[in-house]
């Protein structure tokens, strides 16, 4: 990144929302998301749940270990993307079932493919707490 | 429920139109419809619904049902402007037919438009990354095109089709889009032309995708019984469906490669009908990207599942084929000014089944389909038409 950091791109929910835990988590370096008690793990976390409308309050720190099950590779963004351009973004199936989009980093794109083991890596993006994939 | 007919039908020039404002630009279209029609006027009509995704953002003007009002000398009984992104024209012609189906009004101007190319493409860009989850999905860096392709990664996994197969869909379009003569685009292209465009999002490269448009759709509709008084060709509606799954992040979607709101949209359409896929003369899909039209052949029961690339190949969905798909040129060639499209689509099936399309007619056509989606896929619209006996 350059000294022009760019603009938070789109607004987020942090920190004014019931799942602001999620990003409390984050900068404590753990990955986390709700579960009802009834349906287990949502994601993305949701305070209520969109089955049954139970209290989802309970938070589940995921192993942020799975797989690549949709890839991509971007060359024409948003300006606030600019200086990512080009990026790998993927559908990650992590072990526990959720399905989470993130940009994959320290990769390349030609060495990934659907199946392609990955991790979770949890870091800072347009100075908000965020997280990306990275190869296992 | 009382049948419903078009009877009347009216497009603006789409692609860069610096020339009108927003308002004149729905004029142009709403003018052409009514001239469609035998002696209807604006103040006749009883019904507006106004098609617009994102008139705030690219002109800063909020209810634009409002600001077409008064440019028509229109006063509504019913009325509203329909936000459902990229499908808001279709979800205006739905609201429509209910209306009319229902007994509440007795005609309806159903007018999509939407006006794009006013801001730098980055900005629009920027603009239509809003229709997806900003926080999961947006802030990663999701675009419209990298939705598509991650579907299309998902396709290529599962069932296979090559990047040349996808791109004789936009070869396919563009050619019948050049016999168009509103169509953005009225040139042929060659399938590498689509490989070697810049990539956009891998494996869709920028002629794969559908462009940013200025343009707008007017369709009037009327009772079925009265239709003659308005247009000697009526085509009626006679199926509609639409259908949304419960996810905004197309990761959270039953399947990326079966799309489950298109089944059923589709589905309630011919039931309604009493039709099925076979006894269609015509489709107009939303090839937003090339892989989409593919997965809509499948989803909408042109052929089986995993069966698409074969049929991209027989060349069935050309003019002159089995079944003609996007005559118009769909969204890849002819545009895609997000609000106008589905309306755009009910106009070109209804031309379509009138004979009235000149060099990209498809000859004899009698029973039509539109189908319309927004989102990643998640929301889907359809209608049959058919020509009144
Ligand atoms: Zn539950």
């Amino acid at each position: 990144m350059t000294d022009q950091q760019p603009q938070t791109p789109y607004p987020l929910l942090y920190p004014e929302t019931e799942i602001k835990q999620f990003w409390e988590n984050l900068a404590k370096d753990k990955f986390t998301t709700t579960k009802c008690p009834k349906c287990g793990l949502l994601w993305p976390p949701k305070s209520t749940c969109p089955k049954c409308g139970a209290k989802a309050d309970e938070w589940i720190e995921l192993a942020g270990t799975g797989e690549i099950y949709a890839l991509t590779q971007v060359g024409y963004a948003p300006p606030a993307y600019k200086p990512l351009t080009p990026y790998i973004l993927a559908v990650g199936q992590l072990d526990e079932g959720p399905l989470v989009v993130a940009r994959v980093e320290d990769a390349k794109f030609e060495d990934l493919k659907i199946g392609t083991k990955i991790k979770v890596k949890i870091k800072k993006a347009f100075d908000v707490d965020s997280y990306v994939f990275v190869p296992a | 429920m009382r049948a419903v007919s078009v009877v009347g039908v009216g497009l603006t020039q789409w692609g860069k139109r610096r020339d009108v404002s927003l308002a004149e630009l729905m004029v142009e279209s709403a003018m052409k419809a009514f001239a469609d029609t035998k002696s209807l006027t604006p103040q006749d009509v009883e019904a507006l619904y106004i098609g617009n995704a994102q008139a705030e953002r690219f002109q800063e003007q909020a209810h634009p049902a409002n600001v077409t009002a008064e440019y028509l000398g229109m006063s509504p009984r019913v009325v509203a402007r329909v936000e459902m992104a990229c499908s808001s024209g279709s979800v205006g012609v739905r609201n429509a037919f209910f209306a009319i189906a229902s007994g509440q009004v007795d005609s309806a101007l159903v007018l999509g438009v939407e006006k794009m190319c006013n801001v730098s493409s980055a900005e629009a860009m920027r603009n239509l990354c809003l229709v997806e989850d900003l926080t999961w999905e947006s802030f990663h860096g999701m675009i419209p095109p990298s939705g598509f392709a991650l579907i299309a990664s998902r396709y290529m996994h599962e069932y296979g089709v090559t990047q040349e197969q996808l791109a004789k869909i936009a070869v396919k379009n563009h050619r019948n889009g050049a016999k168009n003569p509103i169509a953005q685009f009225r040139k042929e292209i060659t399938v590498e032309d689509v490989l070697n465009s810049p990539m956009v999002a891998h494996p869709l490269n920028l002629l794969d995708c559908s462009p940013i448009s200025d343009g707008s759709a007017a369709v009037i509709l009327a009772p079925a019984k009265q239709a003659r008084k308005y247009n000697d060709t009526p085509v009626d509606i006679i199926g509609s469906g639409q259908f949304m799954e419960p996810s905004c992040n197309c990761s959270n979607m039953e399947s990326l490669t079966t799309w489950r709101a298109l089944v059923n949209a589709a589905k309630d359409a011919y039931s309604m009908a009493k039709l099925s896929p076979s006894d269609l003369d015509i489709v107009e899909t939303h090839d937003c990207f090339t892989i989409a039209e593919l997965i809509e052949y499948e989803d909408l029961g042109l052929c089986k599942k995993g069966e698409g690339p074969a049929l991209v190949d027989s060349g069935e969905t050309e003019i002159g084929g089995r079944i003609p798909v996007n005559p118009s040129g769909g969204l890849k060639s002819k545009g895609h000014p997000v609000g106008a499209t589905g309306v755009a689509q009910i106009a070109e099936v209804s031309e379509q089944l009138r004979g009235e399309c000149g060099p990209r007619q498809v000859d004899g056509a009698t029973v039509g389909m539109t189908q319309n989606l927004s989102g990643f896929a998640t929301h889907h619209v359809c209608h049959i038409l058919r020509r009144q006996n």
